[in-house]
């Protein structure tokens, strides 16, 4: 939907039920893929509908990147895998031009694509790569495109990054920049799961071999996603909700909450906000609703904005953590941007 | 989260929402409302408090008049209501309240984008929402403020009261007044006279005023004084008259008794002397006083007389004079005027002692002053009055023989009653001194007790025969009989006084 377009509409309930449909049959193929982490496949959900790079972190073991290759084989694009180590260069994803002999007999350079030219690029362990790499994957992800040589070439689209890497054995990696961290939509936590989901995890897991999805999203499918996101509408509170929420994980700004000015040093950026509007608007097409409301951005504000805030030394002290900081922002600021007196309190009737 | 596509949840209209959403914006009104107004009354009734605090310490204005700022109370209302309605909320805000609350997912939010009719119809029924304002503390000092309010106007304040309202100075205005009347009717002052001092009265008591109480009180002591010492100028002139009319009366009732005693010189003399006192007790004015036949008669009584019936007329007339004085100086009394002047009347004189005076009187030795003056009784001072003796003013008595030497007199026993303390009232005995108190009285006189109570002290040997004397004599005396038995009483058992019997 382009600006000059003049009123937004409503989706219809009957334009919405094949879009919810797929979305569900998605979701039900991943939960079946990967036992017991079905809040974790929901948000992937919604970066991949909102276009967005995923970042996910865990402990080894607990099905990241068996989610990402599960993913790349339900959606039904090209995908490509690149284990980041610390030798690795830029041209090894980005590729880069080879002397090649032509049917002719000259011999000319000739571009050979690395592995980014793809639409999912599974970035294994990605803070294991020296940052000369990790910056290499900047342009790509931002702009979807890459230039090698002078020469400037777009990515496939959709192009997605989901990137792992493991909280723990911290030594011999590089931990990313803050550029390159604002450039994931998500960051997810990658938990273990239980023992009865450990327990069908062993049952149905024989040498840890995934099944196959019975059921994959092509790609006229994903562009018909891609255009009911487009037709999700954010009403103007929900806008100023996020405007103001946003603004206020900045300490410097008045009348921040208290959790802000005690233990934030730099808050979200733009693109913080632009991630946390795109990723409500998912979460509502996930639920079957033409609107963003309150409770969706409630929903994704913990996994846009985790990679975001940069803490300070306080924080670390008191051991609060990012998610603790949007928690308590979470409640002290009100959504709907009503200024009640103190004392004055609006509440569900009994 | 509400699944939209779950068909239960839908079928409710889109008007109830629109109802809750509206009833929500209602009753935020109708708190910020409640809330602006309870501030602002809190406010106002201090400041209404402290106003009319400050101002009836400085002016002492009358406190019912401060009811009138209830007024601004509705001032204030308005006010409430104006800052109610600035800060109610619009109705986007409103719906986002309730789609928020209610967790509607931006549906109801999303009213005024086209397609929202299809979903109104399907979008779930959102519960009611109430508005609560936790405002006790804001209420509380409502009610404080408002207690303020009712004290400061209500408060008695002596200070601004004394200063402010008239003194209550009645009662002794309308007792001076009274004086006045009574002043007025027995014709001590005249009429011009009484009304100045009305006047006079009236004036303290429109300007007593509680600011300067001492200045009112002056004026009023000041008014009485006057009134004091006219009445008592008055009881003296009337005192001075009834002793003339009482000397009047005697020496007619004398004469009239002496008409064939008294020789022609003596008579001539009494006439005389009767007419000076007949004027003196009736004052200046002799004519308006008695009859004009009485009048001329008296100034010719030196030398023509009166007879024996114009003597007696004279003589009730004088005691009609003295009735009319002796009332006069009851009113007075009565009125507080003057106290105890009615004692000072003197005694009447027998005029049959006077007619032998008179008789007794030479030739050379009778003249009117002598016989005006032995009219007069005198009361036996030496202030008033000539008295029966005549007072000789001369020859200074000597002070030899007369003066005492000066002798410095033992202590007093009321020196000790002075730092006497008062331990307690009893109806019974009191109980004697304990060990060391002197005994008192009788052969123990002087004698110290080394312990025990004064009843137990010990009888020193030289008074033993003294006390063994007294039981002996009173032995002797009941087998004396009645011989012996008068004569003892009044040696109280003394040893060495001349009555005690000799063992």
């Amino acid at each position: 939907m382009s600006e000059s377009d003049a009123r937004p509409q409503l989706m219809s309930p009957d334009e919405l039920k094949p879009i919810v449909d797929l979305l569900n049959s998605a979701l039900a193929q991943l939960d079946a893929t990967l036992l017991g982490q079905s809040e974790l496949h929901r948000m992937v959900l919604v970066g991949i509908l909102s276009r967005g790079h995923i970042l996910l972190e865990g402990m080894p073991g607990v099905g990241k990147t068996a989610l990402i290759q599960v993913l790349g084989q339900l959606l039904a694009l090209s995908f490509n895998r690149v284990q980041f180590t610390p030798d690795l260069m830029p041209s090894d994803i980005v590729g880069s031009p080879i002397l090649q002999e032509g049917d002719d007999g000259k011999r000319k350079m000739v571009f050979e694509p690395g592995p980014v030219f793809t639409n999912i690029l599974l970035a294994d362990e990605i803070n294991r790569a020296s940052p000369k790499t990790q910056s290499a994957m900047l342009e790509a992800m931002q702009e979807r495109r890459v230039t090698v040589m002078g020469e400037t070439r777009p990515l496939p689209s959709p192009f997605f990054v989901l990137a792992s890497q493991n909280p723990i054995e911290l030594e011999g990696t590089y931990p990313l920049p803050e550029a390159q961290v604002d450039r994931f939509l998500l960051k997810l936590h990658v938990g273990r799961p239980s023992a009865d989901t450990l327990e069908r995890i062993i049952d149905t897991r024989r040498r840890g071999e995934l099944p196959k999805p019975t059921a994959v999203v092509d790609a006229d499918q994903l562009d018909s996603l891609f255009a009911a996101m487009e037709r999700v509408v954010m009403p103007t509170p929900v806008n100023r909700y996020i405007a103001n929420f946003v603004a206020m994980s900045h300490p410097q700004e008045p009348n921040v909450p208290k959790v802000v000015k005690d233990y934030v040093t730099y808050g979200a950026s733009p693109r913080a906000a632009i991630a946390m509007a795109e990723s409500a608007r998912a979460v509502a097409l996930l639920d079957g609703r033409p609107t963003a409301g309150f409770e969706d951005v409630k929903a994704v504000a913990p996994h846009v904005l985790n990679h975001r805030l940069i803490l300070n030394y306080q924080a670390r002290f008191d051991k609060v953590s990012t998610l603790d900081v949007v928690d308590q922002m979470l409640g002290d600021i009100d959504e709907t941007g009503l200024e009640l007196p103190r004392g004055v309190e609006v509440e569900a009737a009994p | 989260m509400t699944n939209h596509f779950g068909e239960s949840q839908f079928g409710a209209q889109d008007t109830q929402a629109q109802a809750v959403s509206s009833a929500l914006m209602a009753d935020l009104f109708r708190v910020a409302v409640l809330r602006w107004g309870v501030l602002l009354s809190t406010g106002y009734l201090l400041l209404w408090g402290v106003v009319a605090l400050t101002t009836r310490f400085a002016t002492g204005v009358d406190s019912a008049r401060w009811w009138w700022g209830a007024i601004g109370l509705v001032v204030v209302w308005i006010a409430a209501c104006w800052l109610g309605w600035r800060e109610r909320p619009s109705s986007q805000q409103a719906r986002a309240v309730v789609d928020g609350r209610r967790k509607l997912g931006g549906l109801l939010m999303a009213q005024d984008v086209d397609g929202y009719d299809v979903w109104a119809q399907r979008l779930s029924i959102p519960m009611p929402l109430r508005v609560r304002w936790r405002g006790g503390q804001t209420l509380a000092a409502l009610v404080l403020s408002a207690v303020f309010l009712i004290g400061a106007v209500l408060t008695p304040l002596p200070q601004a009261d004394a200063s402010a309202i008239a003194m209550n100075v009645r009662k002794t205005i309308d007792s001076l007044k009274d004086q006045v009347q009574v002043l007025e009717e027995e014709r001590i002052i005249d009429e011009p006279q009484a009304e100045a001092m009305r006047d006079d009265m009236a004036a303290v008591a429109e300007d007593a005023m509680g600011a300067d109480p001492s200045r009112t009180w002056e004026a009023l002591d000041h008014l009485g004084d006057q009134l004091d010492k006219t009445a008592a100028e008055a009881a003296d002139e009337a005192l001075r008259q009834m002793d003339d009319s009482k000397a009047a009366e005697v020496l007619a009732k004398a004469m009239q008794l002496g008409q064939e005693s008294l020789s022609e010189q003596q008579l001539s003399s009494a006439m005389q002397a009767l007419a000076e006192l007949t004027q003196q007790a009736v004052g200046e004015d002799m004519a308006a006083s008695l009859s004009p036949e009485m009048a001329e008669a008296l100034s010719q009584a030196a030398a023509a007389g009166l007879d024996a019936e114009t003597l007696k007329k004279l003589a009730e007339m004088m005691e009609g004079n003295q009735a009319d004085l002796q009332a006069m100086l009851e009113a007075l009394e009565a009125a507080n005027l003057i106290e105890g002047r009615l004692s000072d009347l003197d005694s009447d004189l027998d005029p049959t002692e006077l007619l032998e005076w008179l008789e007794c009187q030479g030739e050379g030795e009778c003249d009117a002053a002598k016989i005006g003056k032995a009219c007069k009784a005198g009361r036996g001072g030496i202030t008033r009055g000539p008295g029966h003796t005549e007072m000789i003013w001369k020859d200074p008595s000597s002070k030899e023989g007369a003066s005492f030497e000066p002798q410095v007199l033992p202590p007093s026993r009321m020196r000790d009653m002075e730092n006497a303390k008062l331990m307690g009232v009893t109806r019974a005995a009191p109980d004697t001194e304990p060990a060391g108190g002197d005994s008192v009285g009788g052969a123990l006189t002087g004698v110290e007790s080394t312990g025990g109570s004064a009843e137990a002290a010990v009888i020193l040997p030289r008074h033993r025969g003294a006390v063994q004397r007294y039981f002996q004599r009173s032995v002797l005396d009941i087998e004396d009989g009645a011989k012996a038995a008068p004569t003892t009483s009044d040696t109280s058992g003394i040893p060495g006084t001349a009555n005690s019997p000799e063992p």
